[in-house]
């Protein structure tokens, strides 16, 4: 999936305290989460951490736009498996639905949770700029499951009158909340079964 | 939803709540000080200590709130909606209206969910904090999916569709709009996500129409 690259050891440690400063920020909230403990978890000294990241808010960003990164490959690299097994966009996107939801549900004990929606819960403890990449983020992804829509629409007309961009939002949305029902109610299941429940409903306007 | 008169000590409890559920949606709970509150509330630190033995304690007020509220707001929606149709899912259509409307009609992007911002910090909180988060969740999954079971008794649903997670979805829906319309600063947004779940439970279920 994700392209292996060998890192360098100084990557390999950045990536490290991401790692750990993600899943602390997911379960604790940025403010719950010091810098003390991130660099005591890595075993690494502080000059040693300040030499990758210049303060907390500094490292908030560098979490967030790996996290953006991340995402962004996963589904670009869904799509393209999606696209090979079919010419059709609406079959196509249809894998693309079926090809995330099993991803999903093959993640050990659930999805640990969106850095987005963290970070909108917290969003007076972070930079305009920090702000501004989260609202990008959703942006794009708007865009790119907005042109898959359209594509579908020009073959099959819906069943009903649906706002397309709605529609492109709903998957966002049923994502995250999926992950938030998910995690609230210790069942991880609930995640990827609400992507199903959003591909059913894509199969019913535009198939019938 | 009915309304009552608050006493003093209330309304002081109700004061704090308000201040504390709009301090913690938009910093978070381990960011939010008892400190800050009192000061806002303009109480002394044992007027504060009157209402809330510590700030675990003050979580589960919160949450309790919280999730009591919008079982009210469930049931109220359900109630009017019952009250213009007997018709289980003309009912249930009607009552997503009420509930997008009311949505539209909040002054400002809607502030957040406190069972989210919970969950996204779950390890601040002891366990009965987390118990009640799954309950509240629970308990809105439970009221929609009743009615979802009235509506597929007339009208069988179409394929695919998977009552209990259809339920969700309507919780799933209002929490990942929430997060859309804070993310993109589009107010409008979570009225309209509401009415694609809406729209969505319309094809779900096989009618004559369709």
């Amino acid at each position: 999936m994700v392209q292996v690259q060998a890192l360098s050891k100084g990557e390999q440690t950045r990536e490290r305290l991401l790692d750990i400063a993600q899943d602390a920020v997911l379960h604790k909230g940025f403010a719950g989460t010091s810098l003390d403990e991130i660099i005591c978890e890595a075993g690494i000294t502080k000059s040693g951490f300040f030499y990758h990241f210049r303060d907390k808010n500094d490292l908030a960003k560098a979490l967030l736009q790996r996290y953006l990164d991340n995402e962004w490959r996963v589904f670009e690299d869904l799509f393209s498996q999606a696209e090979e097994l079919s010419d059709d966009p609406l079959h196509s996107f249809l894998i693309f639905l079926k090809l995330f939801a099993d991803l999903m549900s093959d993640i050990p004990n659930g999805h640990p949770g969106c850095l987005v929606a963290s970070y909108v819960y917290q969003d007076y403890l972070f930079s305009q700029e920090v702000r501004r990449m989260t609202t990008e983020g959703h942006r794009i992804w708007r865009v790119r499951f907005r042109e898959r829509l359209d594509r579908i629409a020009a073959r099959y007309p819906p069943k009903i009158e649906v706002d397309l961009n709605d529609m492109a939002d709903m998957l966002s949305a049923v994502a995250d909340g999926g992950i938030i029902l998910g995690k609230s109610l210790a069942e991880p299941a609930v995640l990827s079964r609400q992507i199903m429940q959003y591909r059913a409903y894509v199969k019913l306007v535009f198939g019938g | 939803m009915s309304v009552k008169v608050l006493s003093k000590g209330e309304a002081t409890r109700e004061r704090l709540l308000d201040l504390a559920e709009k301090a913690v949606l938009q910093k978070g709970f381990g960011a939010t000080t008892i400190e800050e509150l009192i000061a806002a509330a303009g109480l002394t630190k044992s007027g504060f200590f009157y209402h809330f033995r510590d700030k675990n304690d003050l979580a589960q007020a919160l949450l309790r709130r919280y999730i009591d509220r919008h079982n009210d707001i469930i049931d109220d929606m359900f109630v009017r909606s019952s009250e213009l149709t007997d018709d289980p899912l003309h009912g249930f259509l009607i009552g997503l209206k009420f509930f997008a409307d009311l949505l539209a009609d909040l002054p400002n992007t809607h502030p957040g969910c406190i069972v989210a911002s919970f969950c996204y910090q779950d390890q601040q909180f002891s366990r009965d904090i987390r118990d009640l988060n799954a309950e509240g969740v629970r308990a809105w999954r439970a009221r929609i999916q009743v009615r979802l079971q009235e509506i597929a008794k007339r009208y069988p649903p179409r394929p695919g569709v998977d009552i209990e997670a259809l339920a969700d979805m309507c919780t799933a829906i209002v929490e990942g709009g929430i997060i859309l319309s804070r993310t993109l600063d589009e107010k409008e947004m979570l009225a309209r996500q509401v009415m694609a779940y809406r729209n969505y439970v319309r094809l779900a279920f096989e009618t004559r129409e369709a």
